[in-house]
Formats: structure tokens, sequence, C-alpha cells
């Protein structure tokens, strides 16, 4: 793609943008959030040296108070004072897009390259300079430190209804947003309003856009989990930099841990309902709770004075590495990305990659004009990898294993001659708080020569399996012969043959 | 409506025999412990083994057996190219409760891989070891493969998957792209 037919696609979708938040739909903003926008190749002049520090205002509405720089109001003495209104009047709908002024290879999705709201509203004060943005997304929490998700289940009491208790999922969803983010952010905007009316006034800061009221929260595919709506609680900060709680209650845990790990995840959008004059009256911003998921690990950044000694896959992962990047700001003003290729070399779990970058020059790693380096990669399927994670996080909540009973039906019904078969199974590990011995669901026997789920439960930390099974047998008459006493055993898969039958059952150990 | 049915009993029929495509009937090998076992088993044998599911770090084999008439012991072993038993890959021995019948094997792969620096494990063969419960020589084990029992030999190629480790070390070649190649300080 050339330099034309990129910019040409990006006016066409900053066009798209600029219509779709005019029209103030919640819906439609997602289709310009989730547009992959090429990095467009323009050519800019930025002055050597504009590094500012950039310290967000946290207070949502707030004035800027007496710290604001005031650019460009020191006049002449011999000329009379033009008082310019440089007030803040919090934001308009008057958008820009940030990563519009990124040279590159190949294309990057904006948040690759920064992590905002690839669209910045400016202030309803064109001579305030002030800007104001939004986190690009929401993900899962996950500390690299130590390896946690900041995700947990908590078991509540069982229920005598169903025998299970409800279970309360609680998740920290993170924008991921760092100062340098905000720097780079902020850096990019200069750029942006390079040849334009704003320029004359700078940018003063980048804020985050302030709220009219607290933000909600929308699933798209929790309510097949049978989660009602008083089961959810949303605790969201005034400020869009900051984490946002959330956690809700379902009987449906184990499919809920499967959503979790398959390849779509729990997802929605966080609605923000931002203040401002001509403001959408609400803007989504998706988010995605998914352990093995590159949202929730991040971007694996690498230092420039360290990279070269090696690199650790901390994730519960293995990982595919495909490319790194350099964001280098060049001489002529403008950004550009250098992009080394990395074959997609897999990385297990917990491995350190050591790099053959003989081709990469190594001024590189002292240059001074490095914005950042970064890796792309993709995270290899994997089932043992997401066992041990459902373990961890299970266990780092109940201190206990999930563990899976199986039955094996040999040929009873043959033997017996019965209709049918019921296998009734309880054990106080069945409750994940281990306080009373509860039922799992029976098991309806029609048929000889298979297997099934007998339920699920919970070993304590070097414990052992430890449940009661029972049998009844129906005849076709309706006649019933059932176990003189409950079986007890501790190995997780169970046999029902011949030779159980004789021995629980007294009716047929003629 | 009703080419919607025909895609999906398309679909049905298509899952179905990729549900039976994925049991493997397994390759019997005519090393000299088998011929032995077929020698002096007379009667008794194996007339299938399948490989029923494979995953990651598991797989499952079928076994259909005639003949074993008394207390008999099924034992799997998964083997290397070099035919060494691996230590690592495990499976609970199955007590025969008929002389006819079909049993399952689970293998599992298990601790012990820790320090191993690549992250996959291949085999190649699995052994299917029949051994008499109640022989004064059965609980005897004198290697890989019981050779007071009889043992069955097949061609199971299976790359396991080793958990990932501090050990492992991976090296990356780093190749510029486009303007990478001529870049300047």
């Amino acid at each position: 793609m050339n330099a034309f037919n990129i910019k040409l696609v990006a006016t066409c979708l900053f066009c798209t943008a600029l219509c779709i938040f005019s029209t103030a739909q919640p819906g439609g903003t997602i289709k310009v959030r989730r547009t992959d926008q090429p990095v467009i190749i323009r050519s800019v002049k930025l002055p050597p040296s504009d590094r500012v520090d950039v310290r967000p205002d946290r207070r949502p509405g707030s004035s800027h108070g007496g710290t604001s720089p005031n650019p460009g109001t020191s006049v002449p003495e011999d000329r009379p004072a033009v008082e310019v209104n440089k007030e803040r009047k919090g934001p308009a709908n008057i958008t820009f897009t940030l990563t519009n002024e990124i040279y590159a290879d190949q294309e990057f999705e904006s948040k690759d390259i920064v992590r905002v709201f690839n669209t910045v509203y400016r202030d309803g004060n064109n001579n305030s300079g002030y800007y104001y943005f939004l986190p690009a997304s929401y993900s899962l929490g996950w500390l690299s430190s130590t390896g946690e998700y900041e995700f947990s289940v908590a078991y509540n009491a069982a229920t005598e209804a169903d025998g299970r208790g409800k279970t309360t999922v609680t998740a920290i969803l993170e924008p991921g947003l760092g100062s340098n983010d905000l720097r780079f952010a902020r850096e990019l905007m200069k750029l942006n309003v390079k040849g334009k009316p704003e320029e004359k006034y700078g940018v003063t800061e980048l804020i985050s856009v302030p709220m009219a009221q607290s933000p909600d929260v929308s699933f798209t595919n929790l309510g097949q989990f049978d989660v009602e709506a008083k089961d959810i609680s949303i605790r969201a900060p005034s400020d869009l930099t900051e984490p946002i709680y959330i956690s809700f209650s379902t009987t449906r845990i184990d499919d809920l841990m499967g959503m979790f790990f398959n390849n779509i995840g729990l997802y929605g959008d966080v609605i923000i309902y931002p203040a401002g004059e001509g403001m959408p009256s609400s803007i989504r911003i998706p988010f995605n709770l998914k352990i093995d998921d590159r949202g929730t690990f991040g971007q694996f950044d690498l230092q420039p004075s360290s990279w070269r000694s090696g690199w650790q896959n901390k994730t519960d992962y293995p990982v595919l590495l495909s490319r790194m990047n350099v964001l280098r700001k060049e001489a002529s003003g403008e950004y550009k990305i250098y992009t080394w290729q990395m074959g997609d070399k897999e990385v297990p779990e917990k491995a350190t990659v050591q790099f053959d970058a003989a081709l990469v020059p190594s001024w590189l790693d002292t240059h001074p004009n490095v914005v950042k380096m970064w890796m792309d990669y993709t995270i290899k399927a994997c089932n043992t990898c997401n066992s041990n994670v459902k373990d961890k996080i299970i266990r780092g909540t109940t201190g206990s294993r999930v563990n899976n009973i199986e039955v094996t039906i040999l040929s009873p019904l043959e033997f017996t001659q019965a209709e049918l078969i019921k296998i009734k199974l309880r054990s106080v590990q069945a409750d994940p708080n281990a306080r009373e011995k509860i039922s799992l669901p029976t098991l309806t026997v029609s048929k000889d020569g298979v297997t099934m789920p007998g339920g699920q439960i919970f070993i304590p930390d070097g414990g052992s399996p430890d449940f009661e099974y029972f049998i009844q047998v129906y005849m076709s008459d309706g006649t019933k012969y059932e176990s003189d006493t409950w079986k007890k055993s501790e190995d997780l898969e169970v046999v029902i043959g011949t030779t159980q039958i004789k021995e629980m059952i007294s009716h047929f150990d003629k | 409506m009703s080419i919607i049915n025909n895609i999906c009993l398309t679909l049905f029929l298509c899952f179905m025999l990729q549900t039976l495509w994925a049991q493997e009937t397994l390759e019997p090998v005519e090393d000299a412990a088998s011929i032995l076992s077929g020698i002096l088993g007379g009667d008794k044998g194996i007339s299938e083994v399948r490989l029923v599911t494979s995953t990651e770090q598991g797989a499952t084999v079928e076994v259909d057996y005639k003949g074993f008439k008394g207390n008999y012991q099924l034992r799997g072993l998964i083997l290397n190219r070099l035919k060494k038993s691996v230590e690592q890959i495990s499976s609970e021995p199955q007590q025969l409760t008929k002389a006819d019948g079909t049993i399952e094997l689970r293998f599992q792969l298990g601790p012990g891989t820790e320090n191993y620096t690549n992250n996959v494990l291949e085999t190649h063969f699995v052994a299917i070891v029949f051994s008499k419960t109640d022989s004064i020589l059965s609980g005897i084990d004198l290697g890989d493969q019981n050779v007071l029992g009889e043992t069955y030999l097949y061609k199971m190629n299976k790359r396991w998957r080793v958990g990932g480790n501090e050990s492992m070390v991976v090296t990356v070649k780093l190749t510029p792209f486009k303007s990478a190649t001529s870049i300047q300080p």
C-alpha cells in the first residue's frame, strides 16, 4: 500500500469516526474503536526538543487551577495586552486521530502503539490547549511479577435446593495505561495539531474525559450463565485511568470458567457517559475477560538498555514471537516504527529467549530518540496450561484442587436384567468449603459399556478423594433393589460391574 | 429450510466421520517379544489396538483381547525410538474381568520433566503387557517390558507436550524488515 492509499483509507476512517461519534449512538462508537486503522505516512516537522512532563488532571470537570502553563500570554510591553481566554470549558466533540502521525512498514493496531483510544477530543475552548482521552480498552489484570491474575472465584455455601452453592467471580478490568503512554500520546497530539488553528495554543495537557455520571458495564454474553442483573456489582472509579472492579454470582461456574479459556472470552463494553459540549451521550469501550489473551498479558515491552541479555516468558502459556518493533523519533521530527521479524518462534511458558541480534545495530540500545521497543506475539492454545491456570485460580481461593469423578459402567444392566440403574454420590468434598456433606447429581444408567461424569469435588491440597456412592436397581416391573449401605471410595474412577452389584446389593449376591 | 437441514445433516455426518477416524488403529510390530508371546500365548492374543484420544499430555488406548482366562493384569508402556520405556509417561494397570473383551489404558505424562530443555517429547511405540496376577513370579519386573508377561508391541508415534520451565532457552533470530535493513543513527 503506498502512502497515498494509506492516507486515503485513513481519511475515510477518520470521517467515518466523526460521523459515528456525532450521531451519539452508543453502539456506533464500537465500529470506530475496533477498526484497525493503518498507520499513516505523513511528513510532519516537530521542534527538536519539546519534552513535557504530563500530569493528567484526575478530577473530572475540575479547572486547571493555578498550575496551568499559559504559553502565549506574555506580550511585548510596548503593545497593548490582548486578553486571551485560556479557560478550560471541558471536552467538545472535535476529534483528532492520534496515530495519524506515525510511519511504519506494515500495519499496526493503534492500541499496539499507544494504549489510548485513537480518538482524542479537544476542549471547547480552542485557546486552552486541553485535550481529552479515553482508554483504548479494558482487559483482565495480570501481574507479571507474581504471575497472578486479578481474578478470583469464591464459593458460597451450598443451598438445599440443588446441592450446590452460588459462586462469586470477581475480576479487575485494567485500562493498561501507563505514564509513558500518556506522555507519548501528548507528543503525538502536538504533531496532530501542526498546521491547524490549534497549533498556536499548543498542547497544554492531555487529560481523561470527565464523566457526567459513573460508567456502566454491559456484558454481551454473561446472560447465558444464569447471572441476573441483581447479581452483578460494579465499582467504577471517577478516573478512567483507574481499574474497574466487577463481580457477579452464578450457579454455573464450570461453564463460566470454560468461557474464560475459550476463543472469545467473556466480553462487553464499559459505557462511559462523557461530560462536555456536544459530546456523545455515551461511548463504549470494549473489555474482554479472557485468560489466554494478549489483552491480559499486555504488550511485551523491552528495555533498550538491557534487552540483549534475554527475555523470559513469564506467562502461563507458550507464545509465538512474530516481530520486534522499535519506535523512534526521527531527525525530521516524525515517528517511525522499525521492525525485525522473529519467525513466529515458539517460546514455552517460563522459558527464556536468547536473541540472535547481530542484525540489530547496537547504537539503537542507547539512542536517545528511541521511544519504545516491544514484541508482537500470539498466544498458542494449550489445554494443559488452561488446566494449570484453573487450578491456580481456584486453589488461590479455596486451597483445594477441583477434580472430576468418573463412573465407568461395565455390564450391570445385563447382569441384573434391570431397566435402569441410578447411582447417587455424596461427599463433604462436594462442598467447596468442606462444611457439610452434600449430594452430587444422581446418575441414571440406561445402557451398559459407558463412562459417565460423576460430578466435581474439591480435594484439599495434600488430601485424596473421599466420597460415597449408592446404587439403586430398577426392574422393568418397577421393583427397586438398592445398596445395603453407602460405599466409600478414595478413587476418582468408579467402576460398576457385576462384582460391585453383588457386593453392594445382597439381593443379587446369590 | 430444507437447504439448512441438508447442511446440518452434512455437518453432522462430517463430525461423525471425523469422530470415527479419530480412533486410529495401531499397527502391530513384529519384534522378538511379540513373536514369542504369539507362540507361547496359544489362542490368547490381541485382535486390535486403537488410539482413542490423544491430548497434549495424555493418550487413551483401547485394547481388544481374547482368550485370557484366569487372573490377568494388563499394563501399558510407552516406548521411545530405541524401544526403551519412557518413565515419565505412566498408566494404571488394569485387571481383566473376563477372558475376552475390550479394555482401556490411559497414559499420562507426569512429573519428572522439570529439567527438560525441549518442550516436546517424542515417543514411537506402545507395549501392551499381559501378566498373570496369581503367578508367584508375577510381581517381578525385570526391565522395561515384563519378561514374564506376554508383550505385544504397536507403533504409536506421538509428540507429548512437556511444560515449559526456566531451564529452557530458545534462541530467536531477528531479521530486519524493509526499512530496518537500512536504519541509520
